[in-house]
């Protein structure tokens, strides 16, 4: 059957994905997930195998690219680079989020 | 392209990247533990722990790079490989039959598609039309044109930017003795220019070369490419030669591209000639301003912008002018004014001429339909080779549903199967069908005018054949497929009647019934016009008689000569050691020629009527070399010259219908006669004889009035016919013949035929439907038996457990006999009265093909009642012997 419509977690981890791959360049699906983890200060715990749904899905829609290349412990992994496409995605998931997130915010604030 | 990314990843079974990098994530992770100082074993449990499910999200992320559809089909085509493997028999026998049925239907599709819906391979074959000349308000209307027609048709026409006449004849390419026939087309001058033909080698001829006579090269010829193979193996130098046509040098100007066949459809051109050479090959020089010589068909290419009904209408407007100008002369006023009121209307022949007979196209026709239904009835008995193994199957589908597969997928899987199946018997079909449709052209060619089509599979042909592979597929796929989908997950249990499926298949039976009794009737229909025909009365005797027709327009003598010289022959071979009897007239019996005459004469009660009757002209001798008994007179005799009485031999016909009755030797009636010299005249000529009725042109027509002049006393005299008559077989005969003319110096080209040969030319096209419907009938009835014996043998194994009960009650084996065949009777008759009304409504479509028998001859259907009862005796043998052989006891516990 066709892809699996998680619920708006996935929609999250895209963009959370796409920012990582927009302002570190080059990375490899553990590397997504070190930064991911380390940055959000493991507040965003999710299971780590399902990154790669959402990778090979995006890099389908084109909005990232993947190749083989090399770790610096000379194993070979998948490296991810975000394209043209990725970067404006990123800019419209951007901002909608900050749409949402001012909104519920005004709405915990004066409710 | 990500969607062709998407296929192209559905075809990898094993996503061995994807594992290699959900792995590798793994593996650092573990890498991370180990370096914080964990066991090995920990750091893996630890990872895996973080990472989750590994096979979930393997599946996630592989259905995010393929497309699912794709994916799905892969998975249902291998499934269905698998199960192909497994049970080799089964397929090979559907995937035969199948291909049986695809191949036959495909044969007569390619058929068809030469006889009707191929174009002429000519440049914008949608611009030509036919020009066609009748009165309006009629139906029909002709196609033939006399030369002076279309010369003033070619003068005053508007319509076209080109436009030529075509004819075909046969003409003689030997030079001495038994003639080699080629086929001959013959063509005005514009018809290379018009249809856009580029020449093959040489060059073609053109209006210079269209003059009477010949053009500046003399007269020429083109030959046709499949005829400088045969007959020059492609040699360029024959370019420039001279060769014979009906012992005329012509000269080779060039060759025909391999495409190009001519325009009519079912013949191919060996060589072409302009037509005003024709007063050159044949000595007749009336023959291009007979103004009833109607030898002529017209093609037109359409001006740009030039619409059908727009060209009828101008062409219309220009006929009462052209009509004048070219009438026959010397008629009636009446006959002029019927003649002038012609109109012109155009046809699209973009297909070409037809020159094929209508019942040769309704026998294709026909016998499409045929296969069709042998189709039908495969395709019944394959779904129910299906539905049989999707009972044995239930199991697995059931398994596979409690697994989770919806039952839409399930519905696709066995669809998928089907139409593996179907599509394998289309592809072997296809490869059967070129050969089968080559086989009967070949059967159904007549052997002096053979049919040449160009069979070669088009793009509509390969169509046609996927479009009914997917068909059948869709067809027979269908019932098992619905039965897998609703299969319910609760099992059942063996040995219960009732489940429904012994009722879907009992159906499908009584379907292949109702369908063999439409084969059985047509076959009956047809093999019993065949055996009329056969047995139809000649009214002569066919047997130790040669026929040698000798054309004699070609030659330089006027008709007293020609009448000379045939009489001087016809006495050598009367003389020739081993002939009894030698005859020489214009026609004999199924020659395909016909003559007519108007007479005027006294019926019994003394009206004076104009009738039109058969004509023939004959020397003394004919009724005798013929085996036709005089009734009553004498035969013509050597003392009726040209000057003598003018006398006729009449048959039983003429007398009934023309004189009356009574006797008839010594009355009078006239004769109309168009002499060039005297005009349209009355000849007053006697009777002297009564002949018995004896076939004419055809074996389908009763024998129609015919009068028999004296040769000596004929009209015209452009060939004849020598009759001769001896003990010897007609093999030995022939020897004789060719002897004979032979010491005579092979004074004439003559071409040689027999009896049996003309009577099987005259009813090929009944052989054909008679042979090829006993085939399909002898198919359809197989096929339906197989099916009847499937659904009883299957009830029989499905209900052991019921007929084991009733046998430990007391049921006698009679009692188990008379059920099974009860049952079979059911399905017989529900699908014999079925068949019959389908038949009642179908047979007149055959009306046209058949000869001595009524659509609705009650022993018909009375004979394919039986021939389908016995099959279904037949079937029911075996069934009902296993099951009066059940062991009660096993039957039971066997539950």
């Amino acid at each position: 059957m066709g892809r699996h419509d998680n619920d708006r977690l996935q929609g999250t981890l895209d963009l959370l994905v796409l920012k990582v791959l927009a302002s570190r360049g080059r990375l490899h699906g553990y590397g997504i997930t070190l930064l991911v983890q380390q940055i959000s200060e493991e507040e965003l715990k999710v299971e780590e195998g399902s990154l790669y749904p959402a990778l090979h899905r995006m890099a389908q829609d084109s909005l990232i690219s993947a190749e083989w290349g090399t770790t610096e412990n000379n194993r070979r992994a998948r490296y991810y680079e975000i394209t043209a496409a990725g970067r404006q995605r990123l800019q419209e998931e951007e901002e909608k989020w900050a749409r949402l997130t001012s909104a519920v915010a005004r709405f915990l604030k004066y409710a | 392209m990500p969607w062709l990314d998407k296929i192209r990843n559905a075809f990898r079974r094993s996503n061995e990247e994807l594992d290699e990098e959900l792995q590798a994530h793994l593996d650092m992770r573990t890498d991370q533990f180990l370096a914080e100082g964990l066991p090995p074993k920990e750091a893996r449990r630890r990872a895996q722990a973080l990472f989750g499910n590994t096979l979930l999200q393997r599946e996630r992320a592989r259905d995010a790079d393929v497309a699912g559809w794709m994916d799905a089909l892969l998975q249902d085509l291998r499934y269905a490989f698998r199960m192909v493997r497994r049970t080799p028999v089964l397929t090979a026998v559907i995937v035969l039959s199948l291909a049986l049925g695809i191949g036959a239907n495909t044969a007569f599709f390619t058929l068809t598609n030469a006889l009707l819906l191929k174009q002429l391979p000519v440049r914008s074959p949608e611009q030509l039309v036919r020009v066609e000349l009748g009165q309006p308000g009629q139906a029909d209307w002709g196609d033939a044109f006399t030369n002076p027609l279309w010369e003033e048709f070619a003068r005053r026409q508007q319509v076209a930017s080109g436009a030529f006449a075509y004819s075909s004849q046969s003409f003689n390419a030997g030079t001495k003795g038994e003639t080699r026939p080629v086929t001959g087309a013959i063509a005005s001058g514009h018809v290379f220019e018009t249809l856009g033909i580029e020449p093959e080698a040489g060059r073609l001829f053109t209006a210079d070369d269209d003059r009477r006579g010949g053009g500046p090269d003399g007269p020429v010829v083109v030959l046709g490419y499949d005829y400088w193979a045969r007959a020059y193996g492609l040699d360029p130098s024959v370019i420039g030669r001279s060769v014979p046509l009906d012992g005329k040098p012509y000269k080779v100007i060039g060759v025909t591209p391999p495409r190009f066949h001519g325009i009519l459809v079912g013949q191919r051109f060996d060589v072409m000639v302009p037509l005003g050479t024709e007063t050159y090959r044949t000595a007749d020089p009336k023959f291009l301003d007979s103004r009833t010589y109607w030898m002529l068909s017209l093609v037109v290419r359409l001006k740009p912008g030039m619409t059908p009904p727009a060209a009828s209408d101008r062409l219309s407007a220009m006929a009462p002018g052209m009509m004048e100008a070219a009438a026959p002369q010397n008629r009636t006023p009446k006959m002029h004014a019927e003649f002038v009121a012609n109109r012109l209307r155009v046809v699209p022949a973009a297909h070409g001429l037809t020159l094929v007979p209508d019942s040769f196209r309704s026998a294709v026709l026909l016998l499409n339909g045929f296969v069709a239904l042998v189709l039908l009835i495969a395709c019944a008995n394959v779904a129910n080779l299906l539905l049989a193994r999707a009972t044995a199957r239930a199991r697995e589908f059931t398994v596979r549903m409690a697994l989770g597969a919806s039952r839409r997928r399930l519905l696709r899987q066995s669809l998928t199967e089907s139409l593996l199946l179907a599509l394998s018997g289309a592809a072997l079909g296809l490869l059967m069908a070129e050969p089968a449709a080559r086989a009967l052209v070949a059967l159904s060619g007549r052997s002096r005018a053979r049919l040449e089509f160009d069979l070669t599979p088009d793009w509509r042909v390969l169509l046609f054949t996927t479009g009914v592979g997917v068909l059948c597929g869709l067809l027979f796929g269908l019932a098992p497929a619905w039965r897998a989908a609703r299969n319910s997950l609760t099992p059942r249990s063996p040995g219960v009647a009732g489940d429904g499926r012994g009722r879907l298949r009992g159906s499908l039976v009584a379907l292949q019934v109702a369908l063999s009794v439409v084969v059985l009737v047509g076959c009956g229909l047809f093999v019993t016009t065949w055996r009329n025909l056969n047995s139809a009365r000649l009214g002569f005797d066919p047997t130790h008689l040669v026929i040698a027709r000798v054309d004699l327009g070609t030659l330089e003598m006027d008709q007293d000569q020609r009448a000379a010289a045939v009489e001087e022959v016809r006495r050598q071979l009367q003389a020739t050691p081993g002939v009894e009897a030698a005859s020489v007239s214009i026609l004999t019996p199924l020659g395909r020629s016909t003559w007519n005459s108007m007479i005027m004469a006294q019926d019994g009660s003394g009206n004076r009527r104009e009738h039109e009757t058969f004509y023939n002209a004959v020397s003394p001798g004919y009724f005798q070399a013929m085996g036709a008994p005089l009734l009553a007179g004498r035969g013509i005799e050597p003392g009726d010259t040209k000057g003598s009485t003018q006398v006729a031999v009449v048959n039983e016909s003429f007398v009934r219908k023309i004189l009356g009755g009574g006797n008839p030797i010594g009355r009078t009636f006239e004769e109309g006669v168009d002499l060039s010299s005297t005009g349209y005249v009355l000849r007053k000529v006697q009777v002297v004889g009564v002949v018995r009725d004896t076939a004419y042109h055809t074996l389908r027509k009763a024998p129609p009035p015919t009068m028999f002049r004296a040769l000596s006393q004929a009209r015209r005299l452009p060939y004849v016919s020598f009759a001769v008559r001896g003990p010897e077989e007609v093999e030995a005969l022939q020897s004789i013949v060719r002897a004979a003319f032979k010491s005579m110096g092979d004074r004439f080209s003559y071409t040689l035929e027999t009896y049996p040969q003309r009577l099987r030319d005259e009813t090929v096209t009944e052989r054909l439907l008679a042979a090829l419907s006993t085939l399909f009938g002898a198919l359809a009835l197989g096929l339906a038996g197989m099916g009847l014996y499937g659904v009883l043998a299957y009830s029989v194994a499905q209900r052991s457990g019921e007929i084991g009960v009733r046998m430990a009650l007391g049921a006698s084996a009679g009692h188990i006999r008379r059920w099974i065949l009860r049952q079979s009777g059911v399905t017989l008759s529900a699908g014999f009265a079925a068949g019959v009304l389908l038949a009642l409504w179908m047979a007149p479509l055959a009306k046209a093909l058949l000869f001595g028998i009524q659509t609705s001859d009650w022993r018909v259907y009375a004979y394919s009642l039986g021939v389908l009862a016995a099959i279904a005796l037949a079937a029911s043998y075996l069934p009902a012997r296993r099951a009066t052989r059940l062991n009660p006891v096993q039957a039971l516990r066997h539950e």
